[in-house]
């Protein structure tokens, strides 16, 4: 990198010094100075599309944007007059004339960017006559809803979809006043490309893109006695839950959450790193199989994220042999919740439910992806929420979670090692893999736990391992974005009869799971950074830091599923995958 | 560099096969390509859609986004009845809005099988100023437009082919 030149200017008469080429609203953030936005948000290039943002610059006839201005050599920049305010104001006042205007029964309510704004500035009432659009709401996802009148267009969800995840299914349609966010052509989400990643829901400023709201039927369960029910909480929750009641990211409260997990009422505690351990029991032994064995095609490539599987079966069916038949956690803890739990504890699996707690709006999807996902002879898993709701429910229940004193998770689907967590971050499900890979491979009982090279936050990552003098070429991707790269170059090689890698991680949501759509608002690469770490303290923190050194595990496999791919193991723990067209219109 | 993902789109419907197969474009420009596409079938068909899509190898949500964004482009086939209003300034200033609403309203009522066969279209100026307000009923032009003849004539042109 080439020396960073600093520029100087002045805002709002304080002298601040900025490395050449930020923007106006960059440089006020240094000086802790905000200004308002609502189209910029820090994970996107500014479009300068709402106007918000403008400033004073000494010299400039118009006032310009903050988030697309850069600073130049003594600008003398005001954030805030009496023009600019009104200016605010009226950019504002336009945009409530084409909303409903029904924060109390949004999703959004009491955290929707425009809400905030329309309270800051305190807007009292409607300064142009209304015109709403009508537009029909969209639930064929099943896991969304996308309530257009509520979009203020400031265009995030179609640059997430179209540059951060390359899925493309929304897209700009019409222009001017009628401009609308929507999939190509008259057709529902469904029907186009979208995977559920819910990406577009943690950019969205508004309400227009939100989960689907499943906690009611959650709290029918609890309270209705005829049903064991039992939850989960997936690697990353553990790391985010906190910022909904005033935690700073990456803060640890998994003991605080099981306790209020049982203080909601569910009969069982149980965490899906366990689950998490059982599916590298699966996937290191199918790549063992693959890489030493020859049984099957290299890369093996995971499968535990549910929007990367459907990303897979849309756009790269040639790759399904290439997909480890592994389920994910989150399935994995519901087929044995009602196969192995049930037996165990001598409770009618027709009676268990089984709830998850998870960062992610395609976990919904996953429930029901194929037959596979009722491998107990039930709904393996009944209900996924995502953080965001299960905040809702806690708030609900009026406990006070942050005083709550830490508690432990139930056996025989509760332990957990570090592997197990690693989860939740993007290189950590490889991690947790080369972990007991080398194991199998080589016996070692102190194998290498960390790989510097597959962690952090760049797009793609490689790194080129020796284990007992084989060597094992991987590679992790994070962001649907960046996975055709990826895949495209494994193509090329494979065409040329190479394997250009021998493992590769895919996760749908920049960062992985702690980054995933269903997660507190509010994400940035700083947010993400922290999640992460909050993770790596989880991992290190453990005694038991490989999955095969996991004791619940090792009993699974002695009393019920004998070994890793075996018949049993098989029927409940593997999957299928299946071309899907793009398009369904 | 974004890349499409499609399903190799088969064009299967004969007429349509049939130009797409013998579709030349200069520089592969894509508007050039939809107009062709639009003056031939009056409109671009969804399979058409994928088609350019693969051919020009960019995703169908930008081909859409690009249809959409010109007005002369029409994502569905026009009906067998077209009325154009015009809503040029000076038609404008002689009510024109009130009758593009009438036409509207007048394809409301009908059956709804019929609706399906109008198609109701407003222009910006056609250049007969002096002629304002006026519409086009099935091409043919009516200059001086007032409620009662428009609603007359659009009458004639739906109720004749219902006798026939
Ligand atoms: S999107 Fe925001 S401003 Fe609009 S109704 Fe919902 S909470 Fe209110
Ligand atoms: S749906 Fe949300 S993110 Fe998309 S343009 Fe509308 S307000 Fe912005
Ligand atoms: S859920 Fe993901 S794929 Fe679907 S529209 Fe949103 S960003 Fe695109
Ligand atoms: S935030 Fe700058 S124009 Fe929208």
């Amino acid at each position: 990198m080439g020396q960073e030149k600093y520029i100087h200017c002045t805002i709002n008469g304080i002298p601040c010094e900025v490395v050449e080429g930020s923007t106006i609203l960059e440089a006020a953030q240094q000086i802790y100075l905000k200004i308002p936005t609502l189209c910029k948000h820090p994970d996107l290039v500014a479009t300068g599309a709402c106007g918000i943002c403008i400033v004073r610059v000494k010299g400039m006839a118009s006032l310009p944007r903050a988030c697309t201005t850069p600073v130049e050599e003594g600008m003398e920049i005001i954030t805030h007059d009496e023009e600019i305010v009104n200016v605010r104001k009226t950019v504002l006042e336009l945009i409530l004339s084409t909303h409903p205007n029904s924060c109390l029964t949004c999703g959004r309510n009491q955290s929707c960017e425009l809400q905030q704004l329309a309270s800051d500035f305190a807007i009292r009432e409607s300064a142009f006559a209304p015109f709403l659009p009508n537009l029909p709401v969209d639930r064929s996802t099943g896991s969304l809803i996308f309530e257009f009148d509520k979009c203020i267009k400031c265009g995030r969800c179609v640059y997430v979809c179209q540059e951060m995840q390359g899925v493309w299914a929304l897209s700009f349609l019409n222009r001017g006043m009628n401009t609308r966010m929507a999939p190509a052509g008259d057709i529902e989400l469904a029907e186009a490309p979208c995977v559920r990643c819910g990406q577009c829901s943690a950019h969205c400023p508004t309400g227009a893109i939100i989960e689907l709201d499943e906690t009611a039927e959650v709290w029918q369960l609890l309270h209705n006695p005829d049903y064991h029910v039992v939850v989960q909480i997936a690697p990353s929750v553990r790391v985010t839950v906190g910022e909904e009641f005033g935690f700073p990211p990456g803060t640890n409260l998994t003991g605080q959450i099981y306790a209020v997990l049982r203080r909601l009422g569910f009969d069982a505690i149980f965490d899906t790193n366990f689950a998490a351990d059982v599916t590298i029991m699966e996937e290191a032994s199918e790549f063992v199989e693959r890489f030493v064995h020859d049984k099957g095609i290299l890369p093996l490539i995971t499968s535990c994220c549910p929007s990367w599987v459907d990303f897979m079966e849309k756009m790269y069916p040639d790759f399904i042999p290439h997909f480890s038949s592994t389920k994910s956690p989150q399935q994995i803890l519901g087929v044995l919740a009602k196969t192995y739990y049930s037996a165990k504890k001598n409770i009618d699996p027709s009676r268990i439910k089984v709830i998850s707690i998870m960062p992610c709006t395609a976990k919904k999807y996953e429930l029901t992806r194929s037959h596979e996902m009722y491998a107990s002879g039930y709904k393996d898993v009944d209900i996924a929420l995502t953080t965001r709701e299960l905040a809702r429910m806690i708030r609900q229940s009026g406990i006070d979670f942050a005083k709550l004193p830490p508690e432990k998770a139930d056996s025989i689907l509760g332990e957990y090692s570090g592997a197990g967590t690693a989860f939740g971050y993007t290189g950590g499900v490889m991690e947790a893999a080369l972990r007991t890979a080398q194991f199998f491979l080589t016996g070692s009982k102190m194998p290498r736990l960390e790989f510097a090279e597959i962690r952090g936050l760049k797009g793609v990552k490689e790194a080129s391992l020796n284990f007992n003098g084989k060597e094992i070429r991987v590679a992790v991707a994070h962001g649907l974005g960046h996975v055709s790269d990826v895949l495209e170059r494994v193509r090329e090689a494979k065409a040329r009869g190479e394997i250009l890698y021998h493992f590769i991680e895919v996760m749908a949501c920049p960062g992985g799971c702690i980054g995933g759509g269903g997660q507190p608002y509010g994400i940035t690469n700083e947010v993400r950074k922290k999640r992460i770490e909050g993770l790596y303290q989880d991992d290190r923190s453990q005694k038991v830091r490989c999955s095969h050194e996991n004791e619940e595990v090792q009993e699974l496999y002695r009393s019920f599923l004998e070994k890793p791919l075996s018949e049993k193991a098989h029927q409940l723990l593997h999957t299928t995958y299946h071309a899907r067209p793009i398009y369904r219109r | 560099m974004q890349r499409i993902y499609l399903n190799p789109a088969a064009v299967s419907h004969p007429e349509m096969k049939k130009f797409v197969d013998g579709l030349q474009v200069e520089n592969d420009n894509l508007i050039l390509a939809l107009h062709a596409v639009e003056n031939h079938f009056g409109y671009i068909p969804r399979e058409v859609a994928a088609f350019l899509a693969e051919r020009f190898r960019i995703p169908m949500a930008r081909i859409y986004e690009v249809i959409t964004f010109y007005h002369y482009f029409r994502t569905k086939p026009p009906g067998r009845h077209l009325i154009t209003v015009c809503n040029g300034t000076t038609c404008w200033l002689f009510q024109s809005e009130k009758l593009l609403q009438m036409a509207h309203e007048f394809k409301t009522n009908l059956p709804e099988e019929k609706q399906r066969e109008v198609s109701i279209e407003e222009v910006r100026c056609i250049g007969c100023c002096a002629l304002a307000p006026l519409a086009y009923i099935d091409g043919q032009l009516h200059p001086y437009l007032n409620a009662e003849i428009f609603q007359q004539e659009l009458e004639k042109v739906i109720s004749c082919e219902d006798k026939a």
